[in-house]
């Protein structure tokens, strides 16, 4: 399955700190440390995720001390039920990263500051290259094969899917801003969720 | 919410939406009922999820600040674990309305909380309302009952920690050091933190400044130095507890690669006690060789 070498390539992805010596650990292996507390673990997940978390944090919420303060919590979180994390529900890294989404768009949410935040959007989207982290080969792969399945979907499925996913909108405001009735936006969401899911080969 | 298993055909038109975590409380809890009802809407409902990851691992990665770090591995010493939920967790119902972790004594730490209205909806792995203190499992309070003081108490520690950190006395030498090493000084400070009779103390140092912090209770300090000089490889930092009878050694470090660098000096602390830090050869030496390049004397 091409998803499931895809998230194994990601999980590999280390920081460029030399390896310990043995054989490294999956983030599952290492979840399954960390849920009887070991703090040792814990930090290895850390530094071989945290870009990761904070860059999908960062996306959303575009204030970058903000994003950190989310990401924090999101990490606490993965320590407190790392005990809860079933493997056989899915890989750790999107177990974490569903959560960072969730925690991202909540405080897009609880925010009084929206307009900020759309201003800031706006900003965001006229620059270019706004982060300049060295990537590995795999996460430019998978950049590349999302990227591909975005354009293959239909132009308005991507526009909807973007402004809930990357901008953190619900499905209400997402039909505010395109000025269509919730019903589409609804419609256009699943049919471009299932159309990437085909595209990228998720199949459970 | 109800339990019963009557619900909105129309809600499994949700499942894109809601993967996209862009349905509202009402709207989640309707998508979840019909997930449950139905084998298809839940097999959609995972493929899904794990489409809109992959959606979140094509962002660009954003390194952390190296202060983030540090913060969490002093937070999470004093943050307890929840025990592990029953089976057949995903089958319950997820409770809209009750935060998951508001009564946690680490809500009260300087990570500001939110609402939570989307993370505390059913995402399978995530905590439950039942995980409240009053309905913990046994497990879970025994966990809780090995911290020594009341957690909220720990947690006001933990907050002190970041505040510290964010007041920017707090980098971190995490270049140095291995990882547990790093983890053992983060917890130390925070314990140094959470006592009652805390103390702390700064002078300048240098360009920067340096501060002591103690727990006379604890019997331990730490040094935290801004702008640390770098010595060369052979060459490293000792700290020392010096008193009427001598000095004695409290450890080597590096200067962090970040502004700031801390220790947590080894042995006890004792009344009277002054801090001093000298250069030594690498390894350390039994008594001072150097002229200190600081001393710290708490009143």
């Amino acid at each position: 399955m091409q998803t499931a070498v895809m998230l194994e390539l990601v999980t590999t992805y280390r920081t460029p700190e030399p390896a310990p010596p043995g054989i490294e650990s999956t983030l599952e292996g290492l979840m399954e440390q960390i849920a009887h507390g070991d703090q040792e673990a814990f930090s290895e997940l850390y530094d071989r995720t945290a870009p990761r978390v904070l860059g999908l944090v960062e996306r959303v919420l575009v204030d970058h001390s903000q994003s950190e303060e989310v990401a924090q919590e999101v990490f606490l979180e993965i320590w407190k039920d790392a005990a809860r994390f079933d493997t056989r529900k899915g890989k750790a890294l999107s177990w974490m990263l569903t959560l960072a989404h969730r925690r991202a768009v909540d405080r897009v949410r609880a925010s009084q500051s929206g307009r900020e935040r759309d201003e800031r959007i706006g900003k965001r989207d006229a620059e270019t290259g706004y982060d300049n982290v060295s990537e590995t080969v795999e996460i430019r792969i998978e950049h590349e094969r999302v990227k591909r399945a975005m354009a293959v979907i239909s132009e308005l499925q991507r526009e909807a899917i973007s402004l809930a996913y990357y901008g953190g909108y619900s499905q209400r405001e997402v039909a505010e801003i395109l000025a269509v009735p919730v019903g589409t936006v609804k419609t256009r969401l699943r049919d471009g969720m299932a159309r990437l899911r085909d595209e990228l080969g998720v199949a459970s | 919410m109800t339990n019963d298993d009557s619900f909105d055909p129309g809600a499994q038109e949700l499942s894109g939406a809601y993967a996209l975590d862009a349905v509202s409380p009402q709207e989640s809890a309707d998508f979840e009922k019909a997930r449950r009802a139905s084998a298809d809407v839940d097999r959609e409902a995972d493929e899904f999820a794990e489409t809109a990851s992959l959606l979140g691992l094509a962002t660009t990665p954003v390194t952390p600040s190296a202060r983030m770090k540090s913060d969490l591995m002093a937070k999470i010493a004093v943050t307890p674990q929840r025990s592990a939920s029953p089976s057949h967790a995903a089958d319950e119902p997820a409770t809209a309305g009750v935060a998951a972790d508001t009564s946690d004594a680490v809500q009260a730490d300087a990570v500001t909380t939110t609402g939570g209205d989307v993370a505390r909806r059913g995402l399978r792995h995530l905590p439950r309302p039942e995980d409240r203190p009053g309905a913990a499992p046994a497990a879970s309070r025994g966990r809780l009952s090995q911290f020594p003081r009341p957690l909220r108490y720990l947690a006001a520690a933990a907050a002190a920690v970041v505040l510290f950190v964010t007041g920017g006395l707090v980098g971190t030498s995490l270049t140095g050091g291995t990882t547990a090493n790093v983890n053992q000084a983060a917890s130390a400070l925070a314990d140094i933190m959470a006592q009652d009779d805390a103390q702390k103390l700064s002078q300048p140092m240098g360009d920067g400044t340096a501060t002591l912090v103690w727990s006379g209770s604890l019997g331990r300090s730490a040094v935290l130095v801004e702008d640390l000089p770098a010595l060369s490889d052979d060459k490293v930092y000792e700290a020392w507890y010096i008193d009427g009878s001598g000095a004695r050694a409290a450890g080597t470090f590096r200067p962090s690669a970040d502004t700031a660098t801390w220790h947590v000096l080894d042995g006890t602390m004792t009344s009277g006690s002054a801090v001093g830090v000298t250069v030594e050869p690498e390894g350390g030496s039994e008594q001072p060789t150097t002229d200190p390049v600081l001393v710290m004397k708490p009143a």
